[in-house]
Order: C-alpha cells, then structure tokens, then sequence
C-alpha cells in the first residue's frame, strides 16, 4: 500500500496543532503496521546504509533537491520549523547586536552582559537550526547511521546551556543577596521587554512543544523541544527581571533575590526531563518505548523456538527516538536451518518495532 | 627450552573467557560479564591510575583556591577572589573528569546494555562547554574593565594574581600532562586506537607476567589453544609454537614480532586529556591577563589592548579545544572512528570468496577505542555459513582490529 513510512512528519502539511497525533496510542500502532509490511531489512538492500526512509520533505521539490552525499548546500529553510527558528534566530542576532552596540557606546555594563548571554543563545539556536539542516543528509561511508544524531546532539546542547543558565541566575540571586544592591538598572527594562516578545513570539512557534514532558517519537521531536524550552527560559527570566524591578519599585525588599531564585528553579526544573532524556539517548539506553520485559519475553520465546539452543544478551539501543538498532548472537543447533531461525527472530522484533538487527547465527 | 614443543613445562593452556564449549567452533559470543565491554583489569587499572592522577591534581587546587580565597578576603580585592573563582572552575573539571572515570567503570545493566563508557565522552563534552563558558566570561571581564572609567583596575595586582594563577596551572599541567609510565616501551600492539589498552598490554607482556589475560580480553570471544609464553621467550620464537585453532589471533602473531616496531604514542584517557586542555587553557588565559594587567600597570590608557589581548588568548584557548570536541562529536555520532576506512574494509569482505555482497556495514565507537562492527554478509547457496563466519570474523580482527563483531550471514 502507499502508506507512507513512519518517521514522516506531518507537521509542514497539517499545522503545528495536530502534534495530538503523536500523543495518542493509533499512532505508534499504525507505524508498527507499515514497519511489518515494509520489506525487511535483513535481506534488503545492497548499499551500506541504513534503510532510509522517503526523503522527509512533504514538498516533492525539496525532495528532488535533497543532497545526495554529505555536501553543505543545505536546504536552511526547508521546512516551516526551519523557517520559524531562522526568523528567531535573525530577530534574536539583530537584537543582541543593537544590544551590544549601544551598551558598549554608552558605557552601560548590564546591557553588554545581556547581549552576550543573547549571543551565546544566538550560537545554540544556530546550531540547532544547523542539525534540522545536516539532519536530511543521506549516510555515508564515515557517518554510516546518517547526521539524524545532530537533533539529538543540539537538543543535549541547549539543555546544557539551560542548566547553566539556571545555574548563573542562581549564582547572581545568590550575588545580588550579598551585595544588596537596591540599585536596579532601568534601561534593562527596555531590553528585558523586547526579549520578553521576541522570545514569547519563539514559544507561540513552537507551541506544540511547550509542555515539559514529552514523549519523543522521532528526532526532530527532541530538538523543537529544546528550542521551545530555550525561548520559554528565556521569556521566562525576563519576565523575572521585570517582575523584580517592579517589587524592588514598590518597595519590596529583595525582590532581586526573590525573583531570581524562583526563575532559575524554575528553569531548572523545565529542562532537566530534556536532558535525562537526551543524555539518555546518547549514552546508548536501551530503547524507551519498549519495556524490558518485551525483551525478556523476547528472549525466552528465541531460547525455546525449535532450533535454537542458546541465545546471548542482546544489545539494544537508539540512534534518535524511534530508531531502534540492536545486534544478537544465536547459537543454532546442529543441523538446525538458520536462515529460518533469522527470519524468525527478525519477526519478533520487528514486532516491538527494532527493525534494524543484525542477528550472528552460529554453529548449524 | 624447545618452545616447540608443546609439552611441560609450556603446557598448552586453553584459555577461554566462557565457561561453556559448544563444538570444534567454540564460542564467538560474549557472555555479559566476561566480554570487552566490561571492566578489564587493564581497564581498571588505567582508570585508577587516571582517577589518582586526579585526585591530586584536586587537592592541589583546592588547596591554592583556599589560599586565594583567604589572601582576598584579606586584601579585600576582587581581582584575587576572581583568581580564586577561576580555580574553583578548574577544581568543578577536575571533579566532572573524575565522576566520569569513575562511572565509566559501572557494570553493564541489561538497560545499558554497552556499559556506561560513554560517560566518559559526555563528561568530556561537559568539561569542554565550562572551558568555553569561561573563555566568554573572561572577555566579558575584559569589556568590563574596558567600560569602568575609573581607575579601579590595578594593572600591578592583575599582574600579580594571575602570575600566580599560571604557575598553579603549570603545576597541575606537569602533573596531568605525564604520560603513562609505561608508554615508551618498543612493543606495540598494532593499531592506534587500541590505545587505552595498549599500554597495559606493553606493560605485561615487557614485564614477563605472562599474564593471558590482557591478549584473551582483545580477542574478546576466541577459544585460543596456544603456547602464548610470550614472558619466557624472545617474540621470533612463537611462530611455530602457535597453532591456534582458530584463524582468529592473526592480530597476535603480528604484535609479537612487532618489538621492533615503532613506539605507539601513549594516548591518555580522554577525561584526563579534558581536565588537562582545562588546565592549558587557563594556563593560557593567565597569559593574556599577565600581558593585560602589564600593560594597564604601565600604561593605564592603553586599556584597549587589554581587551584585544584577552580576545585573542581566548580565541587560541578554543582552537586548542577543537580536535577534542571533534573526537567527541564523532564518537557521539556513532560514525566510523576515523582509523577505519569502511569502503576498503567493504571491498575486503566483498573480494572473499563465497561472499556475495555486504550490506549495512556499521562501524561505531563507544567511547574512544572500543570499536563495534555490524553487518550483514549475504553467501552463496553452497558456502558453508560457519567457516564463513570464521572467516570474516578473522578478517575483520585481523586487518582492522575490531574486536567485537556481529555479523548476519543470509544466503542468497
């Protein structure tokens, strides 16, 4: 049938609103389906990649375009979340450079520190937009799993920076306590307004992924969720600033303090699931959408298929959400058919959705 | 001593690293605890020595940081205090580089099923982002001088405290910086990224412990019946002596006569070699804020270079950091570690006889030096699928050194 392969992402076709689509059990379902039917990948192809999908684009003209080795002509703008994220990140650069200008030709220190905080997240969503770009790139004989770990890679990157972030506002509140320094800066207003609506207009972009709890289905899941945590830490903090300067306005004493402790709990606690989940990822775990059990299962039913007379640990793990990759050792009884016991064995995973395994059959 | 002969006292030993036996093929696979993945007394041994290193590399510097703390407090200056913060961030790399030693040693659970050795290639990520994060904040110190008009800035201090933070960074750089005690024998064990390993097994087989254990680890899952006295004779000696029954020690064979053969430089541990670019890029900085402070001692005007000088030293403190972030970018990528030409080592598997074309070929690394092939292999209808099996297998440990193998054998 035409059912087209899992990992493709409606999200250009149908709107940033139906990512309810992924929350709910049909979906995971339905790409298991269209993973049985697809011709199985043991005994596909001949070149030495993995078996990629249609190309992901949702317009045929992209596709054509797409790079067929690892060349740095990317399509930067070819999908509507590229598209957002190079707006924010040319509304975000121009800000922060006016930012850095000005403070630097009137003298005014805090407005220099916020432009290098700005730039520093210039850098992050960049690289971000950079692995959604290199992301679309074929494998080839040095990347042969493909370039789809650079989501993974700048969404660990932003949720690093995060944890610094919540760190530093923790260190400054922790300052400002010492040196109870009532004097607020109030050009910082100014700019803390501007970041405020630059980076809420980031949030509503990326909107389906404000939540702090997400379940990744494929790549590109991890890193818009890091983007839009990124810019809601940031619209968050300005908020905070504000927020102080206004108590410290009324009188308040140690809004500073106040405001800034809470802003970077709260920072801290929006991005630590993000982090657990990516370091999670590139440290090899097993794969999240199986339970160990399945696996165990799993096993018992290979040990007691009629051919085989021991199977070894089998090692899985995830090269981006949804992507599962795993390789066993079976040991075949003598005279047993193992190309029968492969096929086997494959089915059974596949049926968890591992579709890519390499399986060593010994001893026939 | 005919080593010849295979009889008392070189008793041919069967060594095996699992308990079972199952056929003349014996066993390739790895049972959990016994495998390269786990924690090798090499292994363990090297973490030691690194998390030793470390720690005090540590005390060291929390014990100058105390000394800065106290004199700032004292001298009621920031410059100083601000030193003190820099060591504080040395001591926070310090720390990371030793938790990730340390995890990287935890036993594989069936959830990390590959053990936790990418610990150490995340901690090192961490460590790298801190040197960067501090390099920002130099230069936004530097700005930040530039913009305070008044003449708070003490060029004779500055000079001071960071002369004094360079030679606390010099220390901790000899001391990081030293490489393996054993590293400069003449044995080498063939291929470069064996390296963290390399050292130990130079260490036993240079020291006659004739220990097996260090050459039956590599070859991870191999039933060797072999006379491998390498402690009691001279290497030209094991030739005939060897008669493995397996094709799988072609990689032994070579290292044996391989006392010759150029000296493989020791590569330290990748965390070790974090907190030690950690420490050179402090060491670095100190520099450009000896030369600021100088010059803003001698001529309080010039505060402009001050500022250029920092930026410099900061933009050569992270090119020092890059071919380490690109080790660790390429080892998170799960690409093929760059000692490997995987087309070559495709055409190899697909001229083999009996093999009819090789298809998703995977090279990988877990963290850097444990390397994991994957493929699947498609035969001829009337080729034996072991002796194929054994046969790339052997090829793949033979030319390339990888150790841990999987591979499918389909038919056609």
């Amino acid at each position: 049938m035409g059912e087209p392969k899992a990992w493709n992402p409606n999200y250009g076709v149908v709107g940033s609103g139906d990512r309810r689509l992924a929350y709910s059990r049909q979906f995971s379902l339905s790409s298991a389906s269209a993973a049985a039917s697809s011709p199985r990948p043991g005994l596909a192809r001949s070149d030495s990649s993995i078996s990629m999908p249609v190309p992901y684009s949702p317009f045929p003209l992209h596709a054509a375009a797409a790079p067929a080795n690892a060349d740095f002509r990317f399509r930067w703008l070819a999908t509507r979340p590229m598209r957002r994220l190079a707006l924010l990140l040319a509304l975000n650069a121009a800000y922060s450079a006016v930012e850095l200008a000005v403070g630097l030709l009137t003298g005014r220190v805090g407005l220099v520190s916020d432009a290098f905080h700005l730039t520093f997240g210039c850098g992050l969503l960049s690289f971000s937009l950079f692995a959604m770009a290199a992301s679309r790139t074929k494998p080839d004989s040095l990347y042969t799993y493909g370039y789809k770990r650079l989501e993974v890679l700048a969404a660990f990157t932003n949720a690093l920076f995060l944890l610094f972030l919540s760190f530093s506002l923790a260190v400054e509140a922790l300052h400002s306590f010492m040196q109870d320094e009532s004097e607020h800066k109030h050009y910082l207003i100014v700019s803390a307004v501007t970041n405020l609506f630059v980076n809420l207009l980031g949030v509503w972009f990326f909107r389906s992924y404000a939540r702090v709890n997400i379940v990744y289905r494929k790549a590109e899941d991890m890193n818009h969720h890091s983007i839009c945590l990124h810019v809601l830490a940031d619209s968050v903090r300005s908020a905070g600033l504000i927020l102080a300067s206004w108590l410290l306005s009324l009188g308040v004493e140690n809004a500073e303090v106040l405001c800034l402790g809470i802003v970077s709990v709260a920072v801290f606690m929006l991005v630590l699931p993000l982090f657990k989940a990516t370091g999670n990822i590139l440290l090899q775990i097993a794969p999240g959408n199986v339970a160990p059990s399945a696996f165990i299962k799993c096993g018992r039913q290979i040990t007691a298929y009629e051919d085989v007379s021991e199977l070894s640990q089998g090692r899985f793990w995830e090269l981006v959400p949804g992507h599962a990759v795993g390789c066993l050792s079976v040991q075949v009884k003598n005279g047993g058919d193992d190309q029968s016991v492969l096929k086997y064995v494959h089915g059974l995973y596949e049926d968890l959705g591992i579709q890519d395994l390499t399986i060593q059959t010994e001893g026939s | 001593m005919d080593s010849h002969n295979p009889s008392p006292p070189h008793v041919p030993e069967v060594t095996m690293d699992v308990p079972s036996t199952s056929g003349a093929t014996g066993n390739k696979f790895c049972r959990g605890s016994s495998c390269d993945f786990s924690d090798t007394s090499k292994d363990a041994k090297e973490r030691s020595a690194s998390i030793r290193k470390l720690l005090i590399a540590v005390i060291l510097c929390v014990i100058f940081m105390a000394v800065e703390v106290v004199g700032g407090i004292k001298a009621n200056s920031l410059a100083i205090l601000t030193d003190a913060a820099h060591l504080l961030s040395d001591v926070a790399a310090f720390a990371i580089s030793l938790f990730s030693l340390w995890a990287a040693g935890w036993e594989a659970t069936p959830q990390q099923s590959y053990g936790f050795f990418r610990i150490e290639i995340l901690g090192a990520l961490l460590s790298i982002q801190l040197i960067w994060l501090l390099a920002g904040i130099l230069v936004y110190e530097a700005i930040n001088r530039l913009l305070t008009e008044s003449g708070e800035v003490q060029g004779s201090l500055m000079f001071a405290v960071s002369a004094f933070g360079l030679f606390v960074n010099i220390i901790m750089a000899v001391l990081l910086g030293h490489d393996h005690g054993h590293g400069g024998h003449g044995h080498s064990h063939g291929h470069s990224h064996d390296h963290d390993h390399g050292n130990e097994e130079d260490d036993h087989s240079h020291h006659h412990e004739g220990h097996e254990q260090g050459h039956v680890h590599r070859h991870g899952t191999s039933v060797t019946v072999t006379t491998h006295q390498h402690s009691h004779s001279s290497s030209g000696q094991h030739q005939d002596a060897e008669e493995p029954l397996l094709k799988h020690d072609g990689d032994c064979e070579s290292s044996e006569h391989a006392g010759a053969k150029a000296v493989k430089k020791p590569r330290r541990n990748i965390n070790v070699h974090s907190a030690y670019l950690h420490v050179i890029g402090d060491s670095i900085q100190s520099i450009g804020v000896m030369i600021g402070g100088g010059l803003i001692w001698y001529k309080p005007e010039w505060k402009i270079i001050d500022l250029i000088c920092t930026l410099i030293f900061s933009v050569i403190v992270l090119f020092t950091t890059i071919k380490m972030v690109r080790n660790i970018l390429e080892v998170l990528m799960e690409s093929t570690p760059r000692e490997i030409d995987a087309t070559r080592l495709e055409s190899g598997l697909r001229g083999m006889e009996g093999v009819v074309a090789v298809h998703e070929l995977h090279v990988w690394a877990i963290t850097v030096g444990k390397v994991l092939l994957a493929c699947h292999v498609t035969i001829t209808q009337d080729a034996d699928a072991d002796q194929m099996l054994d046969m790339v297998i052997g090829y793949i440990k033979g030319e390339y050194n990888i150790s841990h193998v999987t591979i499918q054998i389909e038919r056609e």
